[in-house]
């Protein structure tokens, strides 16, 4: 009963609006497994519909569907992209070394302060740092749920760029997770992620890479370490 | 369980557009966009801060809905109703990235809102409405006036704590109190 009410409380304030992000983004992830979750959701959605309904209609801007289109056709629009990116990989996989046991530090930590409600079994964490050594990203990764979550603990990127995430494997093509512009991200797992691969983010123009290769230098990356 | 819209073969279409877009079919995508957008649009212009605001929260809506569709599930909620989450939750997005909401003092009141709603008995816009009216006026209006404001204008527990004068924790508590008795009030449905 008591877990019912909790349930209906969270999928309710899930849909109303008033979880913050990491909570939002928790009950995300718990839904992708829980299907009780997942109709509750549902089912206060409906019930609270008919106040979205209350707002009526307001035609928007001509330009915008141009704008939305070529978003998701520069995003991609078939799941993860593949491309080639071993140069940089190479390059920054001396810079990487130094900070590594740092990085291994921050991750028990990480591991060890996760946020409620239940937190899903993560698999691996990742903090991807830069030159300075310095974390900017945290990433914990849940290959059960196919998710990845992003939070961003370093600066945002500059108004005219945006972050995008890659995931690089020790060999073979890497891959496009997406834009991480946010201050925290939710991503989905197309891909096999395993311990000593790394992740990686580069700065590219506004709403990602246009070409399907990153154009920016990558700014972080870290290696992807077991969670438990 | 799940709202229905008062035209069922409107709901059939769009649960099939839904289909294609998970397929990644942009037409279906346009034709989806051009059914949808207006109810979208002004639902995100209510909690977004300005016009602006508004349309950059439209847009990362409909992008949102394009990569995620294929995780639409009609079983669960109608496609109008999918479609409105993912939007207010775009819209909430942008308004707690600044602070702007602080000069947006000017909110209508929350008791208006709730006049809005079509009064029991009539039957112009299927059952919900109605009833929905009808158990929101059961609850306290500072209650009401919670559920009214997070829903409708995207207030965070902090906002609703500023305005009601209440610790954040307890506005919680009152939130989750005020759903699981209109909850029942509705029947549990």
């Amino acid at each position: 009963m008591a877990d019912d009410d909790e349930m209906e409380g969270l999928a309710g304030e899930y849909v109303l609006g008033t979880l913050d992000r990491p909570e939002r983004d928790a009950v995300e992830t718990r839904a992708a497994s829980d299907p009780a979750l997942r109709a509750a959701i549902g089912g206060w959605a409906g019930r609270l519909q008919p106040l979205a309904d209350l707002a009526g209609e307001q035609a928007p801007p001509d330009g915008l569907w141009a704008s939305i289109l070529s978003q998701i056709r520069a995003v991609g629009s078939g799941g993860a992209r593949v491309l080639l990116l071993e140069r940089t990989v190479r390059r920054l996989r001396i810079a990487t070394g130094i900070f590594g046991a740092a990085a291994a530090v921050l991750a028990v930590v990480v591991a060890s302060d996760r946020l409620v409600p239940p937190p899903p079994a993560a698999n691996y964490v990742a903090v991807l740092g830069g030159e300075g050594g310095k974390p900017a990203f945290v990433a914990s990764v849940d290959t059960n749920a196919g998710t990845i979550r992003l939070r961003r603990v370093g600066d945002a990127p500059p108004p005219d760029k945006s972050y995008e995430l890659w995931q690089v494997p020790a060999e073979g093509p890497t891959v496009s997770m997406g834009v991480a512009d946010n201050l925290s991200d939710l991503k989905s797992v197309n891909v096999s992620l395993k311990p000593g691969e790394k992740l990686a983010i580069s700065l590219e123009p506004k709403g990602g890479s246009p070409t399907g290769q990153a154009t920016g230098p990558v700014v972080y990356i870290g290696d992807l370490l077991p969670a438990e | 369980m799940v709202y229905q819209g008062s035209n069922g073969v409107m709901q059939a279409e769009l649960v099939a557009l839904m289909r294609d877009v998970a397929s990644r079919d942009e037409t279906a995508f346009k034709r989806l966009y051009d059914r949808a957008s207006a109810k979208l649009f002004a639902v995100v212009r209510r909690i977004a801060v300005s016009e602006a605001a508004a349309e950059e929260a439209l847009q990362e809506a409909w992008v949102r809905i394009w990569n995620h569709a294929d995780r639409f599930d009609p079983a669960m909620a109608s496609p109008i109703t999918w479609m409105t989450t993912i939007a207010r939750h775009a819209a909430i997005d942008a308004v707690r990235k600044g602070s702007e909401r602080v000069s947006k003092t000017t909110v209508v009141i929350d008791e208006e809102l709730a006049e809005k709603l079509p009064a029991p008995g009539s039957t112009a816009d299927g059952l919900t409405g109605p009833q929905l009216r009808r158990c929101l006026e059961g609850l306290e209006p500072d209650r009401r006036g919670m559920v009214l404001l997070a829903y409708s204008y995207g207030y965070s527990r902090e906002e609703l704590s500023r305005r009601f004068d209440k610790p954040v924790a307890t506005v919680k508590t009152i939130l989750r109190r005020s759903l699981i008795a209109l909850k029942e009030c509705l029947g549990g449905r």
